[in-house]
C-alpha cells in the first residue's frame, strides 16, 4: 500500500490533532530513510556510532511531537529540517555534556541560522526522575488513560481503546486518575522542590 | 487543600476553555486564594508528569518501528520473461523457491522465540527508576548497575535483597529483569514470580508480563505455566498487558510461527 504523502501543514495540523492522527504523522516522518541517514551521518560523523544516531533520532522526534503540540513550532522551517536542528542540537548538547565530565575534546557550539534554531527546553535528569517516578506511582491503567487523554483522544475512543463500557466511564475513570495524581504529587515529598525551579 | 474543589476550574483555565469573563474572574482570584493558586500549580505539574509518559510512549512505539525496520525482508521477484515453456516453469519454480527461502527467513525473523521477545521486551529505562532523592536509595547501587548495563552486579546486588526488607518485591522486580539480560531464566523466574507474589500494585502487572517474556526468551513456550498466565493476562481486561498478551498469543498461534519453528 502507497504511504500518504503529507505537506507540511498536514503534519503540523495532524500532531497537533492528536490521536490516532497525530501517530500517522508521526509515522510518515520517521519513515523518511534519508532525514534518518542525514542524522545518522552526523552522529557519526561527531564522534557518535550508529545507536547514537538512531537514538538522537528518537529523541529528536520526541522535542518535536512536543513542540508542535504545544504551538512552539511556528511554520518558520521544513518540518523534516527543523527535526534534523533538533537532533543536530541534542547531539551537540550531549558532546558538550561528556566534554565536562570525560576527557572528550570541548565540543563547539553549533551554530544555525535563527529560523532553524529549535525552542527546546532541556530537562534535568533529576527532575525527570522525580516526575517519572511520580507517573509509575499512578499505575499503568491511570497512566494510559491520562496520556490518551493529553493526547486529545476523544472519550469514546479511549473508551473504545481501553476497553471501558461508555464514554462515560471513561470520563469518570480519567477524572479519578487525574486526582489521583495530583493527590500523588502533593503528597510528595520533592514537589516543593519541583514547583520552585 | 482539596484538590477536587478546584479541578474543573483549573482544567477549564489550563486548557483554554474557559469563557473570557470567567478567566478575568479566576486571574482576580488567584491573586487572593492560595488553595486555588496552589491547584493551579500541582494541575500544570501533572501535565508535566503526563507529558513524560506520552514520550516514553512515544519513544517504546519508536523501538517498535525501528525493529520492524531491520526485520522487513527484501522483497524483490526477479522478472521472468522466457518464452519455452520448460523455461517457464523453471523460472516459476525458481520463484516459488526464492520466496519460500524468504517466507522462512521472514518467519523465522519475526516469529522466532528470540523475535517475540525482541519485539515485545522493554529494559526499564534508567528514567524509570531514578529519582532526586538517589543516594538514600536502598536500590540505588543495583539501579547503577542496570544503568550501566552491568546486569552481573546488578544480580549480584538484587539477589541480596531478603523478603523481609523494604522494597523487596521492586528489588525483585529488577532482579528479574537483570537475569533475564544474562540468559538465567530460571533465576529470572523466580524473581518475578517472588515479585508477583508480593502483589504491589506497581510491580505485579508487569512482573507477569516480564514473566511471560522470560518463557519466551527461554523457549519454553509449550510450558502449562505459561500458557495459564498468558490465558490469564490476555482474558483479563483490566490488565495493563492485555493488549500485549492478545498479541503474543496471535503470533504463537500464526502460520508464520509454525514455519519459524
Amino acid at each position: 500500500m502507497k504511504k500518504p504523502d503529507f505537506t507540511d501543514e498536514q503534519l503540523v495540523a495532524a500532531i497537533s490533532a492528536g490521536g490516532q492522527a497525530r501517530e500517522t504523522a508521526l509515522k510518515a516522518i520517521y519513515d523518511d530513510g534519508d532525514l534518518k541517514r542525514m542524522v545518522a551521518a552526523f552522529v557519526r560523523n561527531h564522534q557518535g556510532n550508529a545507536t547514537d544516531g538512531q537514538d538522537m533520532f528518537h529523541e529528536g522526534m520526541i522535542v518535536l511531537d512536543r513542540n508542535i503540540r504545544e504551538g512552539k513550532f511556528r511554520g518558520e522551517a521544513p518540518v523534516k529540517g527543523y527535526l534534523y536542528s533538533i537532533c543536530r542540537f541534542l547531539w551537540m548538547n550531549q558532546l558538550r555534556k561528556q566534554a565536562h565530565t570525560s576527557s572528550v575534546a570541548e565540543v563547539p557550539i553549533a551554530h544555525e541560522p535563527d529560523h532553524l534554531t529549535p525552542e527546546i527546553a532541556l530537562m534535568t535528569e533529576e527532575r525527570k526522575g522525580v516526575l517519572n517516578r511520580l507517573l509509575k506511582e499512578l499505575g499503568e491503567r491511570c497512566q494510559q488513560i491520562l496520556e490518551l487523554w493529553k493526547l486529545s483522544y476523544s472519550m469514546e475512543e479511549i473508551a473504545e481503546t481501553l476497553g471501558f463500557s461508555s464514554p462515560d466511564m471513561a470520563r469518570k475513570a480519567k477524572y479519578r486518575c487525574h486526582v489521583s495524581l495530583l493527590e500523588i504529587i502533593r503528597n510528595n515529598p520533592h514537589v516543593e522542590q519541583l514547583l520552585s525551579r | 487543600m482539596d484538590v477536587e474543589r478546584y479541578m474543573e476550574r483549573v482544567e477549564q483555565y489550563t486548557l483554554g476553555t474557559m469563557p473570557p469573563a470567567e478567566r478575568a474572574a479566576f486571574e482576580a482570584e488567584l491573586a487572593t486564594n492560595t488553595e486555588l493558586r496552589d491547584t493551579l500549580d500541582l494541575y500544570r505539574l501533572g501535565q508535566e508528569v503526563i507529558e513524560q509518559g506520552v514520550e516514553a510512549s512515544l519513544r517504546s512505539k519508536m523501538q517498535g518501528w525501528a525493529a520492524a525496520e531491520t526485520a522487513a525482508p527484501p522483497m524483490t521477484v526477479s522478472r521472468v520473461n522466457l518464452r519455452p515453456m520448460w523455461i517457464r516453469l523453471a523460472a516459476a519454480a525458481s520463484v516459488v523457491l526464492v520466496l519460500g527461502w524468504f517466507s522462512v527467513q521472514w518467519s523465522s525473523r519475526n516469529y522466532s522465540n528470540e523475535a517475540l521477545f525482541a519485539g515485545q521486551y522493554a529494559t526499564p529505562e534508567a528514567s524509570t527508576f531514578r529519582s532526586g532523592t538517589a543516594m538514600e536509595n536502598p536500590l540505588e547501587p543495583g539501579f547503577i548497575a542496570l544503568e550501566d548495563k552491568q546486569w552481573k552486579a546488578a544480580e549480584d546486588f538484587f539477589k541480596k535483597f531478603s523478603p523481609d526488607q523494604e522494597r523487596y518485591a521492586e528489588a525483585q522486580y529488577y532482579l528479574g529483569h537483570a537475569a533475564l539480560q544474562l540468559g538465567h531464566y530460571d533465576l529470572a523466574k523466580d524473581a518475578f514470580q517472588s515479585c508477583i507474589r508480593k502483589n504491589e500494585v506497581k510491580f505485579s502487572e508487569k512482573a507477569q508480563w516480564n514473566l511471560l517474556l522470560t518463557y519466551v526468551a527461554a523457549g519454553e513456550t509449550d510450558d502449562a505455566d505459561f500458557r495459564q498466565l498468558l490465558d490469564a493476562i490476555r482474558n483479563d481486561q483490566g490488565h495493563s498487558y492485555q493488549r500485549e498478551a492478545q498479541a503474543l498469543y496471535g503470533k504463537l498461534g500464526s502460520f508464520w510461527r509454525r514455519i519459524a519453528e
